[in-house]
């Protein structure tokens, strides 16, 4: 099972990039498609199980480059922080716990775009937007090429 | 810290908290002088954001304020909405609606209690180091929380911001076949929030008592989804009448106001207030637990409150399997409501306490005017005097003791501040 999980809050301008891929990957991939908001047990519960899970998260940097994607394996996200959210455990939280309960995917990868406004409202910053049209291109070619031998189907665990 | 009597104590973000803020604490000699719960996290205009909305709107809008208790925001919303309509949802409909209120403390207070709380008591800095030390203990509570999960999923479409609700009722009710799978997921989950009340049960709680006056709803049923506010001073009021009652203080430090009684007295709402005002109305199964785990009819130690939600999980659980087991499907997911001019309210008891929405109707149905007292900025007053005579007992700790003291003595109320605005940083100035 393949799963691509957009986290990220869309009435938070840029902080909707995750979801905004998972929308524009409608319809162009075999794999389960899922929005949330971060939180680690609900994060854990959607990729566990996963042979590849793939998260796309907004993410703040210093010093800012907004749009600017950054390709991480597990290890590395496990390191991240997400300053955005309104929770207090993030992405990082997320995979550290996962690892300590053995519930994560076989394969992680998580795709962070740089962000520039978090503020309240919908609709993303211009280089933002095209960042999720590069991410979900990325996507789509590298899921055209997964082998995968019981791709699943496509489903909306929270529709944007 | 500067001199040993004189100090500041400042965490600039408190952790294992849902929102952002901080916390400040200015000590002189022996004399607490200040306690401050910081909230800065900007305001977010939600009422301002509802005026000239359709009154169907509120359910779908306001659930946005809260990842955590989106379900609270809709209930209050549809109570208000049908108030100020004239309608009444009862019967099936009413059921449902506490079937997926039910799903929603479960969440809530699994996620508070494993992954928020329980590493304070354990000596853990945080639920990654308690999960690696304790697997199955961990485990117990994702399985839990995802029970909940799988509730609103059910009935409410999706878990985060819910899409089935609305004035009204529901879009959709669910056959009858459909909620025999949950049930077999919740009758599981049943066994893990026994457990859970037993685990908790053998914490170490700090020697802590407050006095503060207790408000929640009450009804004939432990309370969730309507009731009359009753106080544990001897008030009570409907939910028409809460602002008569309460008003909402801006303070300066603080994006979130402030609420007390119009008389001046603070009050505290939440598992401890809901516990000790309707005990007696627990089911049978929950009452056994908390008897077992050494509760009494009324819990005034705000450190056990962890223990007062693990009772809380076993009886919405409980409360949700009867609700399932005499589930017949109504002949409409909905009644009607039509708008009409006029002004309504709502109260329903969110996981973190009591969330009060007032609707303005004009006569064209759009709302004139709208407001929302969340639970955490009923508390954080509350939660100010808590710390000061906390910290007051413990100023002989060092400054690291002493904040991570007070973190835990913060996260005894589960604040949402996101809610409340509306989040943590510690300072404690002894200087």
């Amino acid at each position: 099972m393949t799963i691509v999980i957009g986290v990220g809050n869309d009435f938070r301008r840029d902080d909707g990039a995750g979801p905004a891929v998972v929308q524009a990957l409608r319809g162009r991939v075999r794999a389960t498609l899922a929005a949330t908001d971060g939180e680690p047990a609900r994060l854990i519960g959607l990729w566990a199980g996963a042979d590849l899970a793939i998260v796309v998260d907004a993410v703040r940097a210093e010093p800012p480059d907004p749009g600017r994607i950054h390709d991480l394996g597990a290890e590395t996200a496990a390191l991240a922080q997400r300053p955005v959210t309104g929770h207090a455990l993030g992405l990082g939280e997320a995979v550290a716990l996962g690892l300590a309960v053995a519930q994560m995917p076989v394969r992680l990868r998580v795709l962070a775009i740089e962000g520039l406004d978090f503020g309240f409202g919908r609709g993303l910053t211009p280089r933002v937007a095209a960042a999720v049209t590069t991410v979900t291109d990325r996507i789509a070619a590298s899921l055209a090429s997964h082998v995968s031998p019981n791709p699943s189907p496509v489903r909306e665990s929270r529709p944007s | 810290m500067t001199h040993r009597n004189d100090r500041t104590l400042k965490v600039g973000a408190l952790a294992r908290v849902e929102g952002e803020g901080a916390m400040y604490v200015r000590v002189r000699g022996a004399d607490v002088e200040e306690v401050r719960l910081d909230i800065y996290e900007p305001p977010r205009f939600f009422e301002a954001f509802l005026r000239g909305r359709a009154h169907t709107e509120p359910p779908d809008i306001t659930a946005r304020i809260c990842g955590i208790c989106p379900v609270a925001y809709q209930m209050s919303a549809c109570q208000a909405i049908e108030a100020a309509c004239g309608v009444t949802v009862d019967g099936v409909l009413r059921d449902l609606r506490r079937l997926l209120y039910c799903g929603e403390w479960i969440e809530s207070h699994a996620l508070h209690i494993y992954l928020l709380h329980a590493p304070d008591f354990l000596g853990y800095p945080g639920a990654v180091e308690l999960a690696r030390d304790h697997r199955a203990l961990v485990e117990r509570g994702l399985r839990l929380k995802k029970a909940g999960n799988t509730l609103l999923e059910v009935l409410g479409g999706r878990a985060i911001h819910p899409v089935n609700v609305r004035v009204g009722g529901f879009y959709r009710t669910p056959a009858r076949t459909e909620l025999a799978p949950l049930a077999e997921t919740l009758r599981r989950a049943l066994d893990d929030a026994l457990a859970t009340v037993e685990w908790a049960a053998g914490f170490e709680f700090p020697d802590f008592v407050h006095h503060h006056e207790y408000l929640a709803l009450s009804t004939d049923r432990y309370p969730l989804e309507e009731g009359t506010l009753r106080s544990s001073a001897g008030r009570a009021f409907p939910a028409a009448d809460f602002e008569e009652n309460i008003v909402e203080e801006q303070v300066p430090h603080s994006t979130a106001l402030h609420a007390r009684f119009t008389d001046g007295g603070m009050y505290l709402a939440g598992p401890l207030a809901r516990y000790s005002l309707n005990h007696d109305r627990l089911s049978p199964l929950a009452l056994e637990a908390a008897a077992r785990a050494g509760l009494g009819a009324e819990c005034r130690n705000p450190f056990r409150s962890i223990l007062v939600r693990a009772v809380e999980i076993v009886y919405a659980v409980d409360e949700a399997l009867r609700i399932i087991d005499a589930y017949e499907p109504p002949p409409r997911p909905s009644v009607p409501v039509p708008a009409r001019e006029g002004t309504g309210h709502g109260v329903t008891e969110a996981p973190r306490g009591l969330l009060y929405h007032r609707y303005d109707l004009g006569p064209d149905g759009l709302i004139r005017a709208a407001r929302i007292v969340p639970p955490t900025s009923q508390n954080q007053a509350a939660i100010e005097d808590d710390l000061r005579q906390f910290v007051t007992t413990r100023l002989h700790l060092d400054d690291h003791d002493l904040t991570h003291h007070c973190e835990q003595a913060i996260r005894n109320y589960d604040p949402c501040i996101s809610c409340s605005t509306h989040f943590l940083d510690l300072t404690v100035d002894r200087s």
